[in-house]
């Protein structure tokens, strides 16, 4: 079930709201686990189970590494077993016909290419189940006894089929302790509209015009500048749009997750691009991948591969295909880059550094959502004008005309200066303020319901992960 | 003060979207569903039957979804809003692809496909080739311009190249059959503004000149008759915007009475205006009861013993009542629901002649031709 749906929000999610708030407290994990699988079950019964078995693996296992912490001789093995187990059935799913069908190219032996069907949102469950139980083995967290607690932490809908990554150690005791109060109700609920509004307003509409590039029969230098253009800021509200409503819905339910988005567009290095997009992910891979390999304190070689594992790794983990491993090492090459000669160059010449981000995130977002390499290299031709591609035809000006209000309002609001805007106005006129923004609210609302209604296009890129 | 600002905004936070979330969900589960779309002319979608197998399936909430959202409260009025928003603060210049100008709406069709144009010229090549060759009387080919050739040029939207797809036309299909260039006799205002068709009662110059093209003259002493009930084009839904209806208009003259429809389909005798279907969805439907594989109208008092078939479309429907005054009998054959293998099964075509007449749209968009 999609946030930004109909049945979500005016069936279930009002359903949900009545029952788990006159339920007296000890039963409220146990509403918000069933309140789960029934949200996971309605786009996907059959995987339910599936999500079960992984939730049951790290219960047991967790428990385990908490008993054998101080035995030396089995203190290994269930972390061992639950690594296995996870990365094994997401491998399985997401990447057994990936790397059967790069084997079979590579060596020619006929090896079947396996077609598994992705279960929703296993690469972000599976990342929260690895990271509670090499936390208790750690030894950070203590494991969490009650099963329907730590089920209801895993499987919470909020953040189950696109993030933010919430660790378990952030709602530990949130699990047992939480309450929600009428600000946090207030607060929730603006997140949640706020980010429902980015998604269905701007994503949404924006991938109207990213769809209309890929059908189209002519292409030109201005389509190509267009559709990336719009993919970008597409992409942005449509992944930082969710992640408000999974934040805003944590928050209704007494819980506060991780920030995830914080205008990642006004960055002036792709180093500081990456401490604002997908942050819960950038987190994870830092604390149990870059750092358990050495991190930067290691000999400069093996520094410059454990970067480019981790973002060949974080490039996977967006899809199982060629060009999202590139994607991943775009990024490595930038990075590398940036620490070892252009840091502090970016520093002394901010403004280049927008330019620059916005050069790599564009080449880099055009690589991401291409079918290939080679697709992601003509459209990037065609933007420098290298593909001997007109410069424009009827439809790309009529798309310029179409989009050009939606593009500068999108490039705009990915900026902070809404919202500066806004602070300003209520440090000015703090009553007016104070009834504007509930009303924008509730019209937001209604227009999304409105988009929504018409059953305008409505997918979510995240779901694929 | 600070204090009572935050506790206000708190409060008027949950009345208003309470009041707006909670409200409208309340609306949706209790109010009865509705049957019918009357701006979309469509059914709607019905709350789905519940079992283990369809939950298990997953096709019960695929049905929900259709469901609650062709059932949601004030959808036409959402609908609206939604294309006002578009149109007027995102400043897009279509709605699900249909654009308005002068108070005309039209759908957006572009670029032209060449290869669908063609398809559609081999289509009726291979109908001459099989059927009329050495039997039929003369054949003739029309194209009727869709309504973007009037409007998309002076708003700045893109449009099929007119002149390369009746080129494309041509070269196809002269010498063997002749062409009737229609486009002069058009203009805007021979449309509805809601709808992709034309009205009928603009149409007696173009059916004039058609039929004179044909060696056929035509009178113009027609009466009109308005339905009653507004008629809600089939743009009037994909718009989702505050336009008038249009009005559906006839014309009758007392030789029409005399007329006699036979529906192939249904194996009975119809009327020209079929005013049951006045009652229905789509009123352009009135005219000849709307999509019929197959037709005639014979008219005993024609001013000359002369048949025609026309190959058509939609549009014929409402231009072949006018043309029957000239004809014994008129066979209308739509090839989007009659397989051209089979035509030869139900029609003769010694000594008549033959019209094949589309819109423009449909020779873009030519899958659908049989």
């Amino acid at each position: 079930m999609l946030f930004s749906s109909i049945p979500f929000l005016y069936y279930f999610l009002p359903m949900v709201l009545g029952v788990y708030f006159v339920c007296p407290r000890r039963f409220r994990n146990g509403v918000l686990l069933a309140a789960s699988l029934v949200f996971y079950a309605w786009g996907e019964p059959e995987f339910v189970w599936f999500m079960l078995l992984s939730i049951a693996q790290g219960y047991g296992f967790g428990l385990l590494a908490e008993r054998w912490k101080n035995d030396p001789k089995r203190k290994n093995l269930p972390l061992a077993a639950s690594l296995c187990i996870s990365l094994g059935l997401l491998g399985w799913c997401k990447y057994a016909g990936f790397f059967a069908q790069n084997l079979r190219q590579l060596t020619g032996w006929d090896i079947p290419v396996i077609r598994v069907a992705l279960p929703i949102g296993i690469s972000f469950y599976t990342f929260q189940i690895i990271s509670y139980v090499v936390d208790v083995w750690r030894g950070t967290v203590p494991a969490q006894k009650n099963l329907i607690n730590l089920a209801a932490y895993i499987a919470m809908f909020p953040q189950l089929i696109a993030g933010p990554i919430v660790r378990y150690a952030d709602v530990r005791e949130q699990l047992n302790t939480r309450r929600t109060t009428g600000q946090d109700l207030a607060a929730g609920l603006s997140r949640f509209v706020a980010g429902l509004s980015k998604k269905v307003l701007l994503a949404n509409t924006l991938y109207a015009l990213v769809t209309q590039f890929k059908a189209a029969e002519q292409r030109t230098v201005l389509f190509c500048w267009l559709y990336a253009a719009a993919y970008v800021l597409h992409l942005y509200f449509d992944f930082s749009g969710y992640s408000d409503m999974a934040i805003g819905l944590g928050r209704i339910f007494g819980f506060h997750f991780p920030e995830n988005f914080q205008y990642p567009y006004i960055s002036r290095s792709v180093t500081e691009f990456w401490r604002r997009w997908h942050i819960s992910l950038g987190a994870w891979f830092r604390d149990y991948v870059y750092i358990p390999l050495g991190g930067n304190r290691v000999s400069r070689a093996r520094w410059v591969l454990n970067l480019a594992v981790v973002w060949a790794l974080t490039g996977l983990w967006h899809g199982a295909a060629w060009n999202f491993v590139a994607w991943g090492l775009l990024f490595a090459v930038l990075l590398l880059a940036e620490k070892l000669w252009l840091g502090e160059w970016l520093h002394r010449h901010p403004a280049l550094g927008h330019f620059y981000v916005l050069a790599a995130v564009l080449a880099s977002f055009v690589l991401f959502d291409a079918d290939s390499v080679a697709g992601a290299l003509g459209v990037l031709a065609g933007m420098a004008g290298l593909a001997g591609l007109p410069a424009a035809d009827a439809l790309s000006l009529y798309c310029l005309r179409s989009y050009a209000v939606l593009l500068l309002l999108a490039a705009v609001g990915s900026t902070p200066w809404p919202q500066k805007l806004w602070q300003r106005l209520a440090g000015r006129a703090p009553w007016l303020c104070a009834v504007l923004g509930p009303v924008g609210l509730a019209v937001l609302l209604v227009l999304d319901t409105a988009f929504l209604v018409d059953g305008s296009f409505n997918p979510f890129l995240y779901f694929r992960f | 003060m600070r204090m009572k600002q935050e506790k206000l905004q708190q409060g008027l936070t949950l009345a208003l979207l309470g009041l707006v979330g909670l409200g409208l969900a309340a609306w949706a589960w209790l109010r009865p569903a509705d049957a019918l779309s009357i701006s979309e002319r469509r059914k709607l979608a019905q709350k789905p039957a519940l079992s283990v197998q369809s939950v298990q399936s997953g096709q019960w909430m695929q049905k929900f979804e259709s469901y609650s959202l062709d059932q949601f409260p004030l959808r036409d009025t959402l609908r609206g809003l939604k294309a006002a928003v578009q149109l007027g603060v995102f400043c897009q210049k279509d709605n699900n692809g249909v654009y308005l100008q002068n108070g005309y709406a039209s759908k957006l069709d572009y670029p032209l496909h060449t290869d669908s144009v063609e398809r559609a010229a081999d289509k009726f090549l291979q109908l001459q080739k099989t059927y009329l060759e050495g039997k039929a009387g003369h054949v003739y080919y029309a194209l009727i311009p869709d309504k973007n050739y009037f409007m998309a040029p002076a708003g700045g939207y893109p449009a099929l190249d007119y002149e390369k797809l009746a080129q494309t036309m041509r070269q196809k299909l002269s010498p063997g059959m002749t062409e009737i260039d229609l486009f002069s006799t058009l203009s805007l205002n021979c449309y509805y503004r809601t709808d992709p068709h034309w009205r009928q009662e603009a149409l007696v110059p173009t059916a004039q000149y058609l039929a004179g093209q044909m060696g056929v003259s035509l009178g113009d002493d027609y009466s009109e008759t308005t339905l009653q009930r507004p008629y809600y084009g089939l743009y009037y839904g994909y718009a989702a915007l505050p336009m008038q209806p249009d009005a559906l208009t006839y014309l009758t003259s007392a030789r029409m009475a005399d007329y006699t429809v036979t529906n192939y389909e249904s194996g009975r005798e119809s009327p020209v205006y079929d005013l049951d279907k006045a009652a229905g969805n789509d009123l352009y439907e009135v005219f000849l009861s709307g999509p019929v594989s197959l037709l005639t109208i014979q008219n005993p008092h024609a001013r000359s013993h002369r048949e025609l078939v026309i190959f058509r479309d939609s549009f014929g429907s409402s231009l072949a009542p006018l043309l029957a005054e000239g004809y014994s009998e008129i066979t209308l054959v739509d090839i989007r629901y009659l397989p051209s293998a089979r035509v030869g099964q139900f029609v003769d075509f010694t000594g008549k002649d033959v019209l094949f007449l589309y819109s423009t749209q449909v020779l873009n968009n030519s899958e659908a031709l049989k």
